[in-house]
């Protein structure tokens, strides 16, 4: 069996945090792409059609929650492809509405989550 | 005595016999002594026959006591002019009369009368039929429920109304006679109802709303539509007021619920406003106070899962992260003490003399540094002022560090800050102008709010507390002190501090 490389696009403003993202994720052998902002994010998404898309919520300029919608509408292969957001927060109002009504989306608090649960719950949605 | 033609008697004769009007001479005892042809062929008697009858058996019976009375007058030598009666003729018609009645008397004593009457049974008619058709009309107008009023466009004499108008007014018939129209309306109104009155008489037709006057002082909103008629070459002014009392308490109940609901509105949105702004800053808050704590334990995780064994320089990497957001951190909960302090009221003040202008430089001084590394150009002008203060020089430095590390952080390479300082008053005035990234309008109104930082700002920098200006803004507050500042996108931002001599 012949394990196909997988591609994720990391999108977040902290670079310290993209870093840790993109690296770890690199090490676990993903192919990955990233973004600093939402505008960017949509422009990376569209182009590199990646497999998975870990968006962070908040961001200046077009924040996360803008990115999916958008992407959501853009095309079939944009309203399917997972997205995982980031948040600092426990989920709110918004962040459920957005799960609940944009394809298939799920989320996870940044600092309660450690880098390898992050990898395992990567490779649990791709499977 | 007007001119008589002479003539023979037998032609005054023939004139009186054949004149249009009844003539009859009656002797003292009321009998008839002589009667005309027009007389004898309106009541249809013959010549033969008036010579046996006396005045009462042509007078209609409801008349013939006034009658005896007037004969008794006419008998004394008294001559009656306009006297209305009816007869009644031989077939039993009611004939009405208009006469004169003329006494001839000789030597004080009464000969006979001569009476010239006319017909006008015809006109008693018309007049009659006018006199139900006024009555009628008048029935028709008291029976509105609203003032109606006629007056003389030229002489503005009240000449007609209803019985609505002296019923709302209180005035008596005889008092509304001699009114003017605008009379009885309130003084405060007086100047409008006029200038109706002009109009209606070019324009034909007007409505107004004025207030109406009573006699015992009440004032009642009407509302008054009036025409200008001209009849028989006559201007006369017809129309109709309607109370809207009612009306405009119903008004009055509407403004005064959507006011109430107005409130209401603006509470809500008062506490939509609130709540969002406490969700925003719960967000704010934890974003700030969690990004260097997640990325501290991330790249431990990533240490701790062996990502960075076989590189070291990557483990040195990894570790100088965890340093400098450890670093990041330090400072964000100094930031958050300072608030608290200041929040709490214990932030303790010591003051004393502080010269503004060498602290600004001293500050300036230390920030060389990173000036040099950036190659900003650094202008500075000072008025010829004296710059000593009272104040806790703490505060003081909190301040200027912060705004002068802001202009230089948010500068690019090759920029300039400008800074500048004047004695206005009472008060310090320092003016911080650099030509960086600046802040966006629609952000503008919320750069002093704890933990907000501007899109563009954490674009360029992702590190900041989101506190700077915030706490700025309370200690120069609470030195009763103001900020404020110019900004565009781009075009960078200049602020401004005014600080009182005495604080």
């Amino acid at each position: 069996m012949s394990k196909q490389i997988k591609k994720i696009l990391v999108v977040e403003d902290e670079s310290d945090m993209r870093q840790a993202l993109a690296e770890s994720l690199e090490y676990e052998e993903f192919k990955v792409f990233q973004a600093a902002n939402g505008e960017e994010g949509l422009g990376e998404a569209l182009a590199r059609r990646p497999d998975l898309i870990i968006l962070d919520i908040v961001m200046p300029e077009m924040d996360g929650m803008e990115m999916m919608k958008k992407l959501r509408r853009q095309n079939a292969w944009g309203h399917d492809v997972p997205i995982i957001l980031l948040t600092n927060l426990s989920a709110n109002d918004e962040i459920m509405r957005g799960i609940v009504e944009n394809g298939p989306s799920y989320y996870l608090v940044k600092s309660d989550w450690k880098i390898p649960d992050v990898i395992k719950k990567v490779r649990e949605i791709l499977k | 005595m007007s001119f008589i033609p002479a003539a023979g008697i037998e032609e005054y004769q023939d004139i009186i016999e054949n004149a249009n009007d009844l003539i009859q001479s009656v002797d003292e005892n009321g009998r008839f002594l002589y009667v005309n042809k027009k007389w004898r062929d309106v009541l249809g008697y013959t010549d033969e026959e008036t010579r046996r009858m006396a005045f009462p058996d042509i007078v209609h019976q409801n008349h013939l006591q006034a009658c005896f009375a007037l004969f008794a007058e006419l008998k004394k030598g008294k001559s009656l002019d306009n006297v209305r009666t009816q007869f009644v003729a031989k077939n039993g018609r009611v004939i009405d009369v208009d006469g004169n009645i003329s006494v001839r008397m000789k030597d004080g004593n009464f000969l006979s009368t001569w009476g010239i009457f006319r017909d006008v049974t015809e006109r008693r008619k018309v007049e009659n039929k006018l006199q139900e058709e006024q009555q009628f009309s008048q029935a028709l107008i008291d029976s509105l429920p609203s003032i109606f009023y006629v007056f003389d466009g030229v002489t503005s004499r009240m000449l007609r109304w209803n019985k609505n108008m002296e019923y709302i007014f209180g005035y008596s018939n005889e008092e509304t006679a001699k009114m003017s129209p605008l009379d009885f309306f309130d003084e405060k109104d007086r100047e409008t109802t006029k200038e109706a009155i002009r109009q209606v008489l070019t324009k034909r037709k007007i409505t107004v709303e004025a207030r109406i006057r009573t006699k015992d002082g009440r004032t009642i909103p009407h509302f008054f539509s009036a025409v200008h008629s001209r009849i028989a070459g006559k201007d006369y002014i017809v129309g109709l007021g309607i109370d809207i009392t009612d009306f405009r308490k119903q008004e009055e109940e509407l403004a005064r619920a959507n006011a109430v609901l107005k409130i209401r509105d603006e509470q809500i949105a008062k506490e939509h406003e609130l709540n969002r702004a406490k969700s925003e800053f719960v967000s704010l808050a934890s974003h700030q106070l969690k990004t260097p704590l997640t990325i501290i334990k991330w790249y431990a995780d990533m240490l701790n899962a062996g990502y960075a064994d076989n590189v070291l320089k990557k483990q040195q990497e990894y570790i100088g992260k965890i340093y400098s957001n450890t670093e990041r951190m330090i400072e964000l909960v100094d930031s958050l003490l300072n608030v608290s302090r200041l929040e709490l009221g214990v932030f303790a003040v010591k003051k004393e003399s502080v010269d503004l202008k060498n602290k600004i430089e001293a500050i300036l001084f230390n920030f060389e540094p990173k000036i040099k590394e950036k190659n900003l150009k650094l202008l500075q002008s000072y008025s010829n002022d004296n710059f000593i203060i009272s104040a806790d020089l703490k505060m003081i430095q909190i301040i200027f560090e912060n705004m002068i590390f802001n202009a230089i952080k948010y500068t690019p390479d090759g920029g300039t800050i400008n800074v500048k300082m004047r004695k206005k008053e009472n008060e310090i005035l320092i003016e911080i102008a650099d030509t960086g990234i600046g802040i966006p309008e629609n952000q503008q109104s919320k750069i002093f709010t704890k933990f907000f930082r501007a899109d563009n700002a954490s674009s360029y920098k992702a590190d900041g507390t989101g506190l700077g200006l915030y706490i700025v803004k309370t200690i120069v507050e609470k030195m009763d002190g103001k900020i404020w500042f110019e900004s565009a996108e781009n075009k960078g931002a200049t602020f401004y501090v005014a600080i009182p001599i005495e604080s």
